[in-house]
């Protein structure tokens, strides 16, 4: 895990999003536990109170549950939520600035979606 | 729990005021970072902490309770300080079972195993520690004690990369282990700034600014275009400075990010904690036009 | 918690090695001077009796480093003006209890076994018993410590530029003052001041009256520097 202090995105954020990305990529199975705050705040050398806010974040999406005494651990069918929710994100974070960046280079429609269909087949 | 007060404190040495009306609040249960430049009134406000000097106006508390000569708060507090105020002729075996003794809470055990751990030699005398070890022993004492507010004055001073790591690590572990407050007075915040909860800047014995870390990260950005179109942007928070490189300007800004109109040629970054208190912390000749 | 006891622990186990150094080296000196006039003369007497005279030095000094050390150390292990000032009091008293004690015990032995060997309160009084005369040498250390440490508490509180001035002042009042009383008033004052250090001129002798002396003027002295301690601060 690394976290950019000088990034724009909150250091919070920065951490809930490592954290979901190791569950997406399966690094983190379900039901897997999840590093607890204080080894993730050692780890980085960051407030505990930061952490903890990643990881409730977290918690509220659904996607990490605590069991008390034990630690935090990834829900049942994260994953798939996850998923779900990147599948909502997609045209947004990709598809709209692929246009923009083809519109600013006067790609024709044809054209771009032609270079869509050879990325596939490859 | 009320936190640390400081209330309209102004100090005075001779004519010169170290500190000037100064309020300001630390909450239980945070870590702090106290900044500001060489002068700006750090280590005289952490002197009044500690029951070393006396204010000339105004008052500290401690939970509610004088920090001036008044056992109650002392058994609080403890301060860490930059200068030396230890019998320099004791071993430092001698001066943590002495701590013990006066502090009941001071973990006797947790220090010796410290001591172990960083590679300090017990049986030597204060004096006769290396500037950065006797550094470490202040810290091992501040970190072994078991009280509401403990405060360190530029802790990582003489301290090599490897320990300052180990300082800020320990650090958390303690914080981890028990709710308290720890505040950290430095003018060197970069590499623990991930540390730190919220930050007071002081400037020229006043409060410039108390705000958490990561509402400051996203409120001082560092503007890089065209002149006119730079100017156009930061019509909303407050300049900073400016640097011009051709015809290309630099511009520091406070404020929320300015919206970038679609097809701007201007670039916004955020600026690093260090760079945006140097920035408000800038003499006039110090500046670059 | 009450940090008077462990202050007061403190104060006096960090001087504890210096008071058995300065006994090791002020009896190794006297037995050399012995030494050396039983080698040259073939017999067993010493008149030197400076021996209470280096303990008062030696309990100045402690008086000095109680505020130059111990203040700050005291300080930063948290506790308050009051607490310091009271622990330091508490030992000064200790200190001129045992170093009289000791001395007394030492010196009357010296005597018995050497008629030669004065001690300075029987030059001064008379040889008398060995209380009376452990009581007017505690009450003369305490003096002296008291003396030593508001001195030094000037000191931390007006600066070393100032302190002199002061110190200088202070002297050449004090020859004024004794110039003008003899002077003006020779018969009363002279009588009046052997009558405080307990030798009225009328005959008699009365070693308790200084010993009085000596503890006001301590008291006097131990609370003017409580009223500078309070206000004192550390840099």
């Amino acid at each position: 895990m690394k976290v950019d202090p000088n990034a724009e995105k909150p250091l919070f954020l920065q951490i809930a999003e490592q954290i979901e990305d190791a569950i997406f990529t399966g690094a983190l199975a379900e039901e897997a536990q999840v590093p607890s705050t204080n080894e993730i705040s050692a780890l980085l050398k960051l407030n505990p109170h930061t952490v903890l806010k990643g990881v409730n974040l977290l918690v509220e999406e659904g996607l990490l549950y605590k069991k008390r005494g034990l630690g935090m651990f990834v829900c049942a069918g994260a994953l798939s939520r996850i998923c779900e929710k990147r599948r909502a994100a997609f045209f947004a974070q990709f598809v709209s600035p692929l246009a923009q960046e083809a519109h600013k280079l006067h790609l024709p429609k044809e054209t771009v979606l032609e270079l869509v269909e050879r990325s596939f087949e490859q | 729990m009320r936190g640390i007060e400081v209330r309209g404190v102004t100090k005075r040495y001779g004519s010169h005021a170290a500190l000037q009306n100064l309020s300001v609040t630390f909450d239980f249960g945070k870590i702090y970072g106290l900044l500001g430049r060489n002068g700006a009134g750090k280590s005289t406000l952490i002197g009044l902490l500690a029951n070393r000097l006396f204010p000339d106006e105004g008052a500290v508390f401690i939970d509610g309770q004088p920090a001036t000569e008044n056992g109650g708060a002392r058994e609080r507090i403890f301060c860490m300080s930059e200068a030396d105020f230890y019998d320099k002729d004791l071993k430092i075996q001698d001066q943590f079972r002495w701590t013990a003794r006066f502090y009941p809470t001071f973990d006797l055990p947790r220090a010796h195993a410290l001591a172990k751990q960083v590679g300090l030699n017990e049986t030597r005398r204060f004096s006769a520690l290396s500037k950065g070890y006797q550094s470490f022993f202040k810290l091992i004492v501040a970190l072994s004690l078991d009280l509401p507010y403990v405060v360190f004055d530029e802790p990582v001073l003489g301290l090599d990369a490897a320990h300052r790591d180990l300082f800020y690590r320990l650090l958390l572990e303690a914080f981890q282990q028990k709710e308290r407050t720890y505040i950290l007075a430095s003018h060197l915040i970069e590499e623990a700034a991930g540390l730190m909860e919220e930050v007071v800047l002081l400037h020229r014995g006043a409060l410039l600014l108390q705000e958490e870390v990561e509402t400051l990260r996203r409120q001082a950005y560092r503007l890089t275009g065209p002149a006119a179109e730079v100017e156009a942007c930061c019509a909303g928070g407050r300049l900073l400075g400016r640097q011009s490189l051709g015809g290309l300007q630099t511009v520091y800004y406070l404020g929320e990010k300015p919206a970038l109109p679609v097809g701007s040629r201007v670039q916004a970054d955020p600026l690093p904690l260090q760079e945006l208190f140097i920035k408000l912390t800038e003499e006039e000749s110090e500046g670059v036009a | 918690m009450n940090p008077l006891k462990p202050a007061l622990w403190y104060v006096c186990a960090v001087k504890r090695r210096a008071v058995g150094i300065f006994y090791l080296i002020q009896y190794a000196a006297f037995g050399l001077v012995c030494l050396l006039v039983a080698l040259f003369t073939g017999r067993v007497a010493a008149t030197y009796n400076g021996m209470e005279a280096a303990s008062a030095a030696f309990v100045g000094v402690v008086g000095v480093l109680t505020f130059q050390e111990d203040f700050r150390a005291l300080l930063q292990q948290g506790c308050t003006r009051r607490c310091i000032f009271a622990a330091s009091v508490c030992q000064f008293g200790l200190l001129a209890c045992f170093m009289a004690a000791v001395d007394t015990a030492l010196t009357q032995l010296l005597h018995r076994l050497m008629p030669t060997f004065v001690t300075v309160f029987g030059l001064l009084y008379g040889q008398r018993g060995a209380l009376v005369n452990g009581l007017w040498l505690a009450a003369a250390y305490w003096f002296v410590c008291s003396l030593c440490y508001l001195a030094v508490v000037v000191r931390g509180r007006v600066g070393k530029t100032t302190f002199l001035a002061l110190g200088v002042g202070a002297l050449a009042l004090l020859v004024v003052f004794v110039t003008f009383l003899r002077l003006v008033v020779p018969r009363a004052a002279a009588r009046a001041a052997l009558t405080v250090l307990g030798l009225p001129p009328g005959g008699g002798v009365h070693p308790l009256t200084p010993v009085l002396l000596f503890l006001a003027l301590g008291a006097l002295l131990s609370a003017c520097s409580y009223a500078l301690l309070r206000r004192t601060e550390c840099f």
